[in-house]
């Protein structure tokens, strides 16, 4: 059953649109990510959520009931924020321990359910240090465990890692998609960082500029991007112009306006011959090899502007039909070449991704401001 | 000759060192990124340059001439700081042509100058504005304009663009590296970000608490690094413990006598050492396998296979993790013989790499080349 329902939600701020017609459902015991640059709206969904504000235009379903029939009690969240909302001068006991009792749990109970909840969180043997000498990460782990031991049944997330060391950041991130699958709860994490997302996601919703592009699990996100926006967002992706010739049960052949011809054959539908399209690549895709002097179809050629060692790759940008350019990121980092080497490049054709041409112009559709 | 040198640069505060007995030399339109964490000395070297810190013991030289004295004024240096520090009440071209008035230069000229500087940075039309009217990226380029208009003679840019979402900063970065060439500018660029020191400078200088441990070209620095230290900081490695035994196996089938020999190196065991393997160092040869579906040119990707093959251990193992990093795909491998350690290996997404979850528990084999392990002592 749908847990929480977006239908048509949109907020204004006077005259600001914050979130713009959003409609998307979180489904029940699902951990799901709001990735989008800052401005995007990301915050401002979650505090929708957790009935801080109100939409202004739609309504947001609870198991199939409008939250406003709820009273913020009756919804079972918990906020967890960047800067930890713990009580520093109480011990990490009765932190967890203060939801239950001023709820009136009998004793035993909230001592059950503080010592299951500190257990879970790995904070079992620190009950009586005080929060504000504990390490950032262990702040944030008392942060779970208190809104845990409330009751939370959906945990919202607010840049939870903020402000944990990169270090510490994969070992917190597995740690806390564990507890909430262990628990069975649904989860909604806003951030900025992308492999954080990628890591402790089911599903990862990108936004740009109060919309919601695409909520999709990591995988898809990286390879069938529905916008161009979201192939250039998740990663770096060159783009190019041009128009579809053939196509033949979903598979597409483009000739694009510098000439070279691309055959699709990752399945698109709704294009037909002579529409205008943008093709997306990955720059981790192409493949680089000297020029042999031969054209073929999924190929440029060109020359070589840059090549450039950026550690764990080389960032290759070389200048193609036209002077449009093309960024390669080459993980065969012992292959270098020379400023005006001649090149093919091989675009496989599985890595190509089809998108009609946007309205608002390319380079609008690919900015993140 | 070096254009800007800092010779024995020491400065303490309260007993703590800053800069540990600096030694750097600069040439001219040169692009250097000082890398190194929080506190490693990156902001006090380049206050040393900028004439903001004093100096304990050591001389600086600019064009030869000893500056180490020199009121930070007199310098010709361009600071530019995380916040831009613009001038809030004065337009963008009042901003560019404030140095120029208060030393009572030529004003036409220099407005000439800056118009023309403005089109460069794809700020044409924007003189008029104030700076809160512009993005971060905009009020950066002006900040590194004003610099150029006063004439500054070195940049010095201190994390720049930490206050820039990280989508911006990727295409801030390429763009700076432009404009200061363009300009023909001496720069100074304090980062703690590889990926930002590895795009924008000609040469990396690595610190750490407040001494260098290496200069050298991205180039040089990821294939030769000279210490543990550095190698660790540049990349994410496997670190497998050697000891002081050259005869001793840290990999299956590998002692360190036998690598020495194939990689034609002579190192003295008289301490304890450990080899590092960079992850991204490490091929999954299935996934390399895969990846040849997809070219058309078989022939030249097997040539370039079967050389790395004889150049590298080839070993067997179980996948017995995998983790999607953005556009990295890492996968933890246990190997089968002793020393059955786990080593990681780190990839570029390819289009293999959909099914990346499917190797959990698989049996693979992995490929190291010899000359990416890396011996060191800790």
């Amino acid at each position: 059953m749908p847990e929480i329902e977006f239908r048509n939600v949109t907020k204004r701020f006077g005259e600001v649109v914050a979130v713009k017609n959003l409609t998307f459902t979180i489904y029940d015991g699902e951990y799901l990510s709001l990735l989008g640059p800052s401005g995007c709206g990301k915050t401002t969904t979650l505090r929708m959520i957790a009935g801080l504000i109100n939409p202004t235009e739609g309504e947001i379903l609870w198991n199939g009931r409008p939250i406003h029939h709820l009273h913020p009690s009756q919804r079972n969240i918990g906020y967890v924020f960047q800067n930890f909302a713990i009580f520093p001068h109480l011990t990490v006991w009765e932190n967890v321990a203060y939801g239950p009792e001023v709820k009136g749990f009998p004793e035993k109970e909230v001592e059950d359910l503080v010592e299951t909840y500190l257990k879970l969180v790995g904070m079992k043997g620190k009950e009586d240090e005080y929060a504000v000498s504990l390490s950032a990460p262990d702040k944030q782990r008392v942060g779970i465990a208190r809104v845990l031991a409330s009751g939370a049944k959906t945990l919202l997330l607010d840049e939870p890692m903020g402000a944990l060391d990169q270090q510490i950041r994969e070992k917190f991130q597995d740690e806390l998609r564990g507890i909430v699958k262990k628990l069975g709860l649904t989860a909604v994490h806003v951030t900025h960082d992308q492999s954080e997302a990628m890591a402790i996601s089911d599903r990862i919703g990108v936004m740009k500029k109060g919309e919601i592009l695409q909520v999709d699990s990591p995988l898809n996100l990286l390879f069938n991007p529905e916008t161009i926006f979201v192939n250039n967002f998740i990663g770096e992706a060159n783009f190019f112009e041009g128009i579809v010739t053939s196509e033949q049960e979903g598979y597409l052949k483009i000739e694009l306006y510098s000439g070279e011809i691309f055959t699709v054959t990752k399945p698109t539908h709704g294009f037909l011959p002579g529409d205008r399209v943008v093709i997306g690549i990955r720059k981790e895709f192409p493949i680089i090899y000297p020029s042999d002097g031969l054209s073929r179809e999924n190929y440029f050629s060109g020359i070589v502007e840059e090549d450039r060692f950026v550690g764990e790759k080389r960032r290759v940008i070389i200048r193609l039909k036209y002077d449009q350019l093309i960024e390669i990121k080459n993980r065969n980092t012992q292959q270098s070449f020379k400023h005006g080497d001649k090149v093919d490049i091989e675009v496989p054709s599985l890595a190509i991704n089809v998108f009609p041409y946007p309205k608002e112009g390319l380079a609008e559709a690919v900015s993140v401001t | 000759m070096p254009y800007l040198e800092l010779k024995d640069i020491f400065v303490q505060r309260k007993g703590e060192i800053h800069l540990d007995h600096v030694n750097l030399s600069i040439k001219k339109g040169e692009y250097i990124a000082l890398l190194g964490p929080t506190n490693s000395g990156k902001t006090s070297l380049l206050n040393v340059i900028a004439g903001l810190k004093k100096v304990d013991s050591g001389e600086i030289f600019f064009e030869n001439k000893n500056i180490t004295f020199m009121p930070p004024e007199d310098r010709m240096v361009g600071y530019v700081f995380e916040d831009y520090n613009l001038f809030p009440h004065l337009t963008v071209l009042e901003n560019l042509l404030f140095g120029v008035k208060v030393r009572a230069g030529n004003i036409e000229q220099a407005t000439k100058e800056a118009l023309e500087l403005l089109r460069m940075m794809h700020l044409e039309g924007r003189e008029d504005a104030y700076p809160n009217e512009l993005s971060g990226g905009m009020q950066q380029r002006v900040s590194i304009a004003r610099a150029a208009v006063a004439q500054a003679k070195i940049l010095l840019l201190d994390e720049p663009y930490r206050a820039l979402d990280a989508k911006i900063r990727e295409q801030m970065r390429r763009e700076m590296r432009q404009i200061v060439k363009a300009l023909g500018l001496t720069c100074i660029h304090a980062t703690h970000e590889l990926e930002e020191a590895m795009i924008v400078a000609d040469k990396i200088v690595v610190m750490n608490e407040g001494r260098i441990e290496q200069v050298a070209t991205p180039e040089e620095l990821f294939n030769n690094p000279k210490n543990y230290y550095v190698a660790t900081s540049i990349a994410e490695n496997n670190e497998i413990y050697i000891g002081s035994n050259k005869n001793k196996e840290f990999l299956p089938g590998l002692t360190l006598e036998n690598l020495l020999e194939k990689t034609n190196q002579k190192i003295s065991v008289k301490e304890e050492l450990v080899a590092l393997i960079r992850y991204s160092d490490i091929d999954i040869m299935e996934i390399v396998e895969q990846s040849m579906l997809y070219t058309q040119k078989p022939d030249m990707f097997q040539k370039i296979e079967q050389q790395k093959n004889k150049e590298s251990i080839i070993l067997k193992g179980k996948v017995v993790n995998t983790r999607l990093l953005g556009e990295y795909v890492r996968f933890g491998v246990k190997l089968t013989s002793e020393p059955s350690t786990t080593l990681y290996s780190k990839h570029l997404l390819n289009l293999a790499m959909q099914n990346y979850k499917e190797y959990e528990g698989k049996e693979v084999q992995i490929r190291i080349p010899y000359s990416s392990i890396k011996i060191f002592k800790k």
